[in-house]
């Protein structure tokens, strides 16, 4: 329950709002490489901005400001040849990197990258996607930096056979044992949650004590601002961010990285094909179509009665909370610690900024962004009376048998 | 789209304060019985628990906000898909299964109810001024 | 001044919101066995609902008028029956102008949220200290100490500690006749924070020793921008 003008203040990002100073101090994915190479230039519509990706006369990817007209929706994908460029407005710089091109909107020298795991490894190892979320982006990152909500929101009634899930979130065994993952979450609904600041944001333990003796451990990341870090099988791991489009809606683009084999991008694109619809990459399944709710599969198959794609789950549970999240109805509990924690750094970098003082926000001290790495990402399971070293020693094993240098 | 959707769809009814008729008995005599109704512009959602009572409580789970049109009928009440949060038909919250083993939160968390009951072949909202969640 | 080795945890949690605030706080003790504990909370939401009773279901819907925020809150906290009763310092502001005075703080109001704390806490022992009640005397790991001396004369020797001790973690405190006999160097890497008792005099004060793990490293970072 905060206040509505505290509300405003975390989640609005247009140009001249607090939080927006804030997200301009870093990059931000703007578009998949992939919407690039059937046409440039192409529109992106960023923090609030109405904006194109074009080729400037060095033959450099640049943002610059695209002429809107009054009323266009958020979400309008014209045509290359309807774009007009509005020659003297803002333009900003764009860096490739892995499949997405990120641009800074933000004043003064851009900051370097962190040295994060997706971006180190090899290109063959890294897939690239994004999807539209018609909602606030903050909404949509605070589901991702909550660990309670697996067991309930993505709760599977009956096991899958493990056989064809490649590329699909929860759907691998855990660590070293034959138990499925949607067991565990299934089985232990109420997780131990720890919480640590850490340089890039938030590391996010989930313990789950399980009957057996044994814990399973979870460890996944808030990368300030607006990113998380997760893992999604033995084999890899999600970056995502959540882009604001506007206050009002955002797409997740998506980095996942192989610690193993090459990823196998034609099968992962055309499973997510098969659920958006380009060029806006929105989903098929949405507020119109009640998200494909069946309640005979809620009954007997899954939590939500929406199908067995947890994107759809976690789409369904944000955009059901209204374009933005009305907190000052909302209760939060102690699992939501996390989340808590996240809005305090905000509030914090919110204050800094106004204070002139952009080095105290994470990742801004120029000085050690590159010695930034991993950050580590993974389940694994351990006696419970011994479960701190677990996941650490597992995260050194996958790195050790990496074939790109994953080395920390 | 042509998909069709098994939330009913919202009723919307505008009445002055006071009992109102707003739905025949027989709009809630569905597999599951549950349907979104918004009163003078509040967004409620309407159901009926296994004791075979009625519930009208507020639309938005009050921890975070999920919408319990989506929620799951079970144990006598309505259970939010989000993180589990059980609600009794007065609305008040009786379990938060993620939460740490013997919080006392769910004491603290009611969604205001609105007063309803079956007459005759009606279903019947007594409706109050202003904003009442 | 006496140095008494004396049991203590550093912790950090979280503790519900909702409930009047020394109700959450007492819920807190009583999860760690603490009959005791000084505790250090910034930036908390916070509210307070005229006419609601201790045990009635919060609004849903915050008023505004009703809504505030904890800028920071650093106290002595110890059970009593179910709830605890605080003494110490705070920095708040409610949204409403006409409140923008108030010097007392209420330790009824309730939290809007759950809020992330970080403290020490002590459990019940022989060892009697007029802050903390009587706690436990550990003489095989004192990783902290209580001094406790005769009344001093309050002396706000205040932030001007901190420059003395550097990374050492000191503010409002009074130890104007026990730096006397404790050198900076002897207390580098140590931490105090003070213990303020309702007639404004600072008699007791706490000692930590290993400053470098992560709830002290944050409990000093907090103190610090408390300042």
């Amino acid at each position: 329950m905060i206040s509505q003008q505290l509300n405003d203040t975390i989640t609005r990002i247009g140009p001249k709002t607090e939080a927006g100073a804030v997200l301009r101090c870093y990059w931000h994915p703007a578009a998949l490489v992939e919407e690039l190479e059937s046409q440039l230039p192409i529109p992106v519509n960023l923090l609030g901005e109405r904006l194109a990706l074009v080729l400037d006369d060095a033959g450099d990817l640049r943002l610059v400001t695209r002429i809107s007209a009054i009323g266009e929706p958020a979400v309008f994908y014209p045509d290359s040849t309807e774009i007009k460029i509005e020659v003297t407005g803002p333009t900003y710089p764009v860096m490739v990197k892995k499949g997405i091109a990120f641009a800074y909107l933000g004043n003064g020298e851009a900051p370097e990258f962190p040295n994060f795991d997706c971006f180190r490894a090899d290109d063959t190892h890294v897939f690239a996607f994004k999807g539209l979320w018609e909602c606030n982006w903050l909404q949509a990152l605070e589901i991702g930096i909550d660990p309670a909500h697996a067991s309930f929101l993505h709760r599977f009634l009956k096991d899958d056979d493990q056989g064809s899930n490649y590329g699909k979130q929860f759907r691998d065994k855990v660590a070293q044992t034959s138990m499925p993952m949607t067991q565990v979450l299934r089985e232990y609904p109420r997780p131990d949650i720890n919480v640590e600041e850490t340089d890039y944001g938030l590391k996010i333990t989930a313990l789950r004590h399980m009957d057996n003796g044994q814990t399973h451990v979870r460890i996944t990341n808030q990368i300030f601002p607006e990113a998380i870090c997760i893992p999604m099988s033995r084999e890899m791991t999600i970056t995502q961010w959540h882009v604001p489009i506007d206050d009002e809606n955002c797409y997740w683009f998506t980095l996942f990285t192989s610690f193993k084999e090459p990823v196998n991008k034609e099968l992962m694109r055309a499973q997510r094909l098969k659920e958006h619809k380009l060029p806006t990459y929105a989903p098929l399944k949405n507020r119109e179509n009640s998200y494909g709710y069946n309640p005979q599969e809620q009954a007997d198959e899954t939590y939500t009665g929406m199908g067995m794609d947890i994107n759809v789950h976690d789409q369904w549970a944000v955009e059901g909370m209204g374009r933005i999240q009305n907190r000052t109805r909302e209760h939060l509990g102690r699992s939501d610690k996390a989340i808590i924690r996240y809005r305090r750094i905000l509030r914090q970098a919110i204050d800094a900024m106004g204070a002139g003082n952009r080095n105290a926000l994470p990742m801004q001290n120029g000085e050690k962004i590159k010695t930034i790495i991993g950050p580590l990402s993974n389940d694994a399971v351990a006696p419970t009376e011994n479960w701190s070293g677990a996941s650490h020693q597992a995260d050194l094993e996958r790195r050790a048998a990496c074939p790109w240098d994953a080395s920390v | 789209m042509t998909q069709q959707t098994p939330i009913p769809a919202e009723e919307f009814i505008d009445a002055p304060t006071g009992w109102v008729r707003i739905l025949d008995r027989e709009a809630l005599e569905i597999a599951r019985p549950l349907i979104p109704v918004v009163l003078n512009g509040q967004r409620l959602v309407l159901f009926r628990d296994e004791e075979g009572e009625l519930g009208l409580i507020g639309r938005n789970c009050p921890h975070r906000g999920a919408d319990l049109c989506y929620g799951r009928l079970e144990n006598n009440g309505l259970r939010c898909p989000f993180h589990g949060w059980h609600f009794d038909r007065t609305g008040q919250c009786v379990e938060q299964p993620a939460e740490p083993k013997g919080s006392p939160m769910y004491k603290a968390i009611k969604v205001p109810m609105t007063p309803v009951e079956e007459r005759d072949d009606g279903i019947w909202a007594f409706l109050k001024d202003g904003d009442t969640t | 001044m006496e140095m008494v080795p004396i049991k203590a945890t550093l912790f950090e949690d979280f503790i519900d919101g909702y409930f009047p605030l020394n109700v959450s706080l007492g819920h807190m003790l009583t999860r760690h066995g603490f009959s005791s504990a000084w505790i250090l909370m910034r930036v908390a939401p916070m509210m307070e609902i005229p006419g609601l009773t201790a045990a009635e279901p919060v609004p849903l819907h915050l008023n505004p008028a009703h809504g505030g925020q904890v800028d920071w809150l650093a106290a002595t906290i110890r059970i009593s029956g179910q709830i605890a009763s605080l003494s110490g310092l705070a920095k708040w502001h409610w949204n409403d102008p006409a409140r923008a005075n108030e010097k007392k703080f209420l330790t009824t109001l309730r939290l809007a949220e759950p809020a992330f704390l970080r403290g020490v806490g002590f459990m019940a022992g022989d060892v009697y200290s007029r802050s903390l009640g009587k706690v436990r005397r550990e003489t095989n790991d004192p990783n902290i100490l209580l001094l406790s001396t005769a009344q001093l004369a309050a002396d706000p020797v205040s932030y001007k500690l901190k420059d003395k001790l550097d990374s050492a973690l000191c503010w409002r405190t009074d130890f104007s006749q026990g730096l006397a006999t404790l050198t900076p160097a002897a207390l580098q890497p140590w931490a105090c924070p003070y213990l303020e008792l309702p007639d404004k005099k600072f008699e007791e004060g706490l000692l930590f020793r290993n400053t470098n793990n992560l709830p002290m490293s944050g409990i000093i970072a907090d103190s610090l921008a408390c300042l």
